[in-house]
């Protein structure tokens, strides 16, 4: 056991798929003779991180007839030999007939299907609660709902929030009715900009976490009452028919802020953090009658990120700025997705709802050539899927680099020094037409474009 | 439009696309079609027009050359009406049994002797002008060509003044007369096929052209492949800088190859001319074949472009825009390293599409698995082109064999360097291989500070074969091109197995 094979767990997990491929055929006429639920492999990973491996039956395969045993024997060693340090002691494996409720643990709703093995089918169910988020499947698209678009930043200070009041104040013109939403809450702040301190309402989205989890009732009704809510001051700027609602992280009554954010991420009863932020959007969507629904996302790789990325059946917009430490964060949330290939299953492709954003563009077109070539290399080594000679681009989930419907494009926000605290409702100058569009006005044709294809839902 | 109406079109269009051939040759004044960018191409004082292969090259030289066909050029562009000959000088024309021009073997001897290139080209012309001359009462001393050409380019290099004088004499008479003359030089790449010597050749024959600027009575067209005014060696002489300056390159924007492809199916399909007019209100003229506004200035005419191949095709190539705009798609899918489509190469992908369309109730005219079927189909005709023009390039793309693209350029650059292939590095080979086939080595080799596996990167990225990214660290290839040399793309996800 070394300190690299412990630390190593993405190698382990693509040396378990090998075995597990190495061995298809013998585990798939194994699990063709299992009853449902029982036809399938679990991979279980336990809090410490390490593996688990559910094989319906018993250990002698004793349901088998014996000539068909050692093949499976070996199959399974190979996989002890591929799990190494990582493997659960005493044992690896466990039986579904020697547990007490085997059925429960094989229907987990937890469980992902893990479709890069696929036909073979194996479950992989993450009992970490920090990684739990990342590698659930995203949900198949929800009901009608309101376009998402999520505000995301693998790193802060690059004009996130800036972009969101551009979006919130652009689709307001058109006389839309939009809500921003203010789940950074390690960091709250785009609410300052839209709503002025006596404006604030009396609770916060925290204040709704710790209701929900105290009383769900209540949590319903602070939401009707729209104390939860108020009107951004912006809405005074236009005439159009629109409106601009402003969720903050916390209001003018909330207490105890640092308590309330440490138990954020509890599980309330069988709904954790994912449930229970839906369920809040969701009865936000219903009370206001919404268009468009703007989520101010937490900067970095972290699980609540990974909520609004993976599972609000919504656009990502991803902001970067070329730079070797924007690339190697992003890799590391791009990897983490890459080893949970199930992100394409179930609705429209999560993968296809990612918009790079080219946050703070300089007036330099040899830097627009290099970002987007490293924003492809990205997507590439990631989340695009190989091609055989074949194939052409468009055959399966890829896109050539120069693709304007593809996720690296990279949409340009121009940075400007105007708009360096951009603060329209106390500067409206800065909305000016010729600034505002010099700096959002390609964001803006993405906006248009999402709002549009919102507008239109795709016939199967 | 239902599916009958669309099967009906389809196997309309489908007979017109089928007399297509690949190396289509004008013949009435409607095959004619001037995208915007190409009339600069055509303007008496624009000695040197570039292309790749299957821009229009050959085309506007045949234009310009035929004599039924030209007076069309002389409503669109000036000066055309004061041309009073065409001297062509093409080396795809006569073959090994014409006299027309020198063989390879007179050539390479005449050159051997001493006949300066530029005097060469100066004694092919006149051969050529000797009418125009005796009209005009010039008396050309040289040699008939029945006398043999060896004798024809001896008499040459002892009698440079005299040459020289003829043509003096000539520009004189034209000038005083308001007249023209044209020499369009075309194909020269057959002849450096066989000529040791075609730098030099080729070098001499730009020297002529820089001098013969100030010329009235005389104007060049030489129609130049790009790769060869990419050998800074064939530049080499005082301000060649100014006659590439001015040189026009055979561009086909997007638009462009549309319209060039609809108006050529207009011309023989009276249901799409109906659907044209249905959409677009009627032709221009019918006179001179179907002429449509929609087709003129095209670069102006991209909505209604885009609209008209909504009435044959759906509008996304998938089921949402995700997939693409089929407009965007179709061109993008076609385009080299350098975002360029060659009209053979869209044509073939056109008819293709048509045949792979025509499917029992096929919704559209064209439905979007014809058109990767077409896609496919032109990858196939490119990479065939690309190999008759530069037999070397599979060599240098064997390197891409049992890779990915993108590939890392040290990568590549190991390969090459390498004995891998035929036991030498693969820059040496085909330096090698190009002299054996007496055809230029497409990069400088007097170029001492640059690695030979940089100047074949280099070479094949200005071909639009390969793309440089990620700040020069990776080689990635356009579509067209790798579906056609069978080479496997880079993918973090492998393929959903189904």
């Amino acid at each position: 056991m070394s300190i690299d094979q412990l630390l190593r767990t993405q190698d382990c997990i693509a040396a378990i798929s090998a075995a597990l491929e190495a061995h298809g055929t013998v585990w798939q006429n194994y699990l063709d003779t299992c009853a449902v639920p029982f036809n399938a492999l679990l991979m279980v990973r336990d809090w410490q991180g390490r593996f688990h491996i559910g094989i319906p039956g018993n250990k002698k395969f004793d349901d088998l007839p014996e000539e068909q045993r050692p093949a499976l024997r070996t199959a399974r060693a190979a996989l002890q030999t591929a799990t190494g340090p990582l493997a659960y002691e005493p044992d690896l494996f466990f039986y579904s007939k020697d547990l007490f409720d085997a059925q429960a643990l094989w229907c987990s709703t937890d469980k992902v299907v893990w479709d890069a093995l696929a036909p073979l089918s194996v479950f992989w169910i993450e009992r970490q609660a920090k990684e739990k988020i990342w590698a659930q499947s995203p949900p198949a698209a929800d009901a009608v709902h309101p376009l998402r678009l999520v505000f995301f930043g693998i790193k802060g200070g690059v004009g996130r929030s800036s972009a969101l009041l551009a979006t919130a104040y652009h689709l307001l013109q058109q006389g839309k009715k939009v809500l921003v939403l203010d789940a950074d809450f390690e960091s709250p702040g785009v609410s300052a900009t839209l709503l002025a301190e006596d404006l604030r309402p009396d609770y916060g989205l925290l204040d709704w976490f710790a209701l929900d989890a105290l009383a769900p009732p209540l949590a319903v009704e602070l939401i009707q009452t729209r104390r939860l809510v108020e009107r951004s001051g912006l809405d005074q700027l236009v005439t159009a028919e629109g409106t601009i609602w402003v969720a903050p992280a916390f209001g003018r009554q909330t207490q105890d802020y640092v308590g309330k954010l440490g138990r954020l991420y509890q599980d309330v009863g069988d709904q954790g953090y994912v449930q229970r932020f839906k369920k809040m959007l969701v009865a936000l969507e219903a009370e206001l009658e919404l268009d468009v629904v703007l989520i101010d996302s937490r900067a970095g790789v972290d699980d609540t990120a990974a909520l609004a990325l993976t599972q609000l059946d919504a656009h990502s917009l991803l902001f970067a700025t070329h730079g070797r430490t924007t690339w190697s964060a992003y890799g590391h949330l791009f990897t983490h997705w890459q080893h949970f290939a199930h992100l394409h299953t179930g609705g429209e492709d999560f993968r296809s709802k990612l918009h790079m954003v080219s946050a703070l563009t300089p007036v330099d077109t040899a830097y627009d050539g290099k970002l987007r070539d490293a924003s492809y290399t990205l997507f590439l080594e990631h989340l695009y899927e190989s091609l055989d000679a074949d194939q052409m681009e468009g055959e399966g989930f890829n896109y050539g680099v120069d693709d304007p419907q593809a996720p690296h494009w990279p949409w340009r926000v121009r940075w400007d020094e105007v708009l360096r605290h951009f603060d329209p409702i106390q500067n409206p100058a800065q909305l000016a037409t010729a600034v505002f569009d010099k700096a959002f006005g390609e964001l803006m044709e993405l906006v248009d474009q999402l709002v549009e294809q919102g507008s239109a839902p795709e016939v199967a | 439009m239902n599916s009958t109406q669309a099967a009906l079109l389809r196997a309309e269009l489908m007979e017109v696309a089928q007399h297509w051939q690949p190396d289509d040759k004008p013949s009435q004044a409607a095959d004619i079609f001037f995208p915007s960018a190409h009339i600069r191409a055509l303007a008496l004082d624009r000695p040197l027009v570039i292309g790749m292969r299957g821009a229009g090259k050959s085309f506007w030289s045949e234009v310009l050359t035929d004599d039924g066909l030209r007076p069309t050029i002389a409503n669109f562009i000036k000066g055309y009406d004061k041309l009073v000959g065409v001297c062509a000088i093409r080396w795809d024309q006569g073959g090994a049994f014409s006299t027309r021009l020198p063989d390879s073997t007179v050539l390479t001897q005449a050159l051997q002797e001493g006949l300066e290139p530029r005097l060469l080209w100066l004694a092919l012309i006149l051969n050529e002008l000797r009418d125009i001359c005796l009209a005009r009462g010039i008396v050309v001393a040289m040699p008939e060509v029945s006398q043999g050409w060896a004798e024809v380019l001896r008499w040459s290099r002892l009698h440079p003044d005299a040459v020289r004088g003829a043509f003096e004499q000539l520009n004189t008479a034209l000038t005083r007369d308001g007249q023209v003359v044209l020499v369009v030089m075309d194909a020269l790449d057959r002849m450096a096929a066989h000529l040791a010597q075609s730098v030099d050749c080729l070098r001499g024959l730009l020297q002529l052209v820089l001098d013969a600027r100030p010329l009235k009575g005389l104007r060049f067209k030489v129609f130049l492949r790009e790769d060869m005014t990419n050998m800074p060696s064939v530049l080499s002489f005082p301000d060649a800088s100014k006659l590439v300056n001015e040189a026009v390159y055979l561009q086909w924007s997007r638009e462009d190859i549309y319209a060039l492809h609809w108006h050529k199916l207009a011309q023989h399909s009276s249901m799409f001319q109906q659907l044209i007019e249905g959409h677009f209100g009627p032709a221009q003229s019918t006179q001179n074949g179907y002429q449509h506004k929609l087709f003129m200035q095209s670069h102006q005419n991209a909505a209604e472009l885009t609209n008209l191949l909504k009435q044959l095709a759906p509008p996304y190539m998938g089921k949402s825009v995700t997939k693409g705009h089929v407009y965007s798609w179709w061109y993008k899918h076609l385009a080299d390293g350098k975002d360029r489509v060659s009209p053979r190469t869209f044509a073939a992908s056109l008819k293709e599409a048509l045949y792979a369309s025509d499917k029992p109730n096929a919704p559209h005219v064209l439905i979007p698995a014809g058109i990767e079927h077409g896609v496919r189909a032109a990858s196939e005709t490119r990479v065939t082109e690309l190999n008759d023009d530069y037999f070397w390039v599979s060599t240098a793309l064997a390197a891409f064999n049992d890779r990915l693209t993108p590939a890392s350029v040290q990568e590549i650059y190991g390969v090459w360097n390498g004995i891998g292939i035929e036991g030498s590095p693969t820059p040496r080979l085909i330096q090698e291989q190009c002299r054996e086939e007496h055809v230029f080595v497409p990069w400088d080799e007097a170029d001492k500070l640059t690695s030979p596996s940089q100047k074949l990167r280099d070479t094949l990225v200005e071909l639009g074969i390969l793309i440089l990214r990620d700040e020069g660290t990776r080689l990635d290839m356009p579509d067209i091109y790798r579906l056609g040399y069978r080479i496997r793309k880079r993918g973090g996800v492998s393929p959903r197995r189904r």
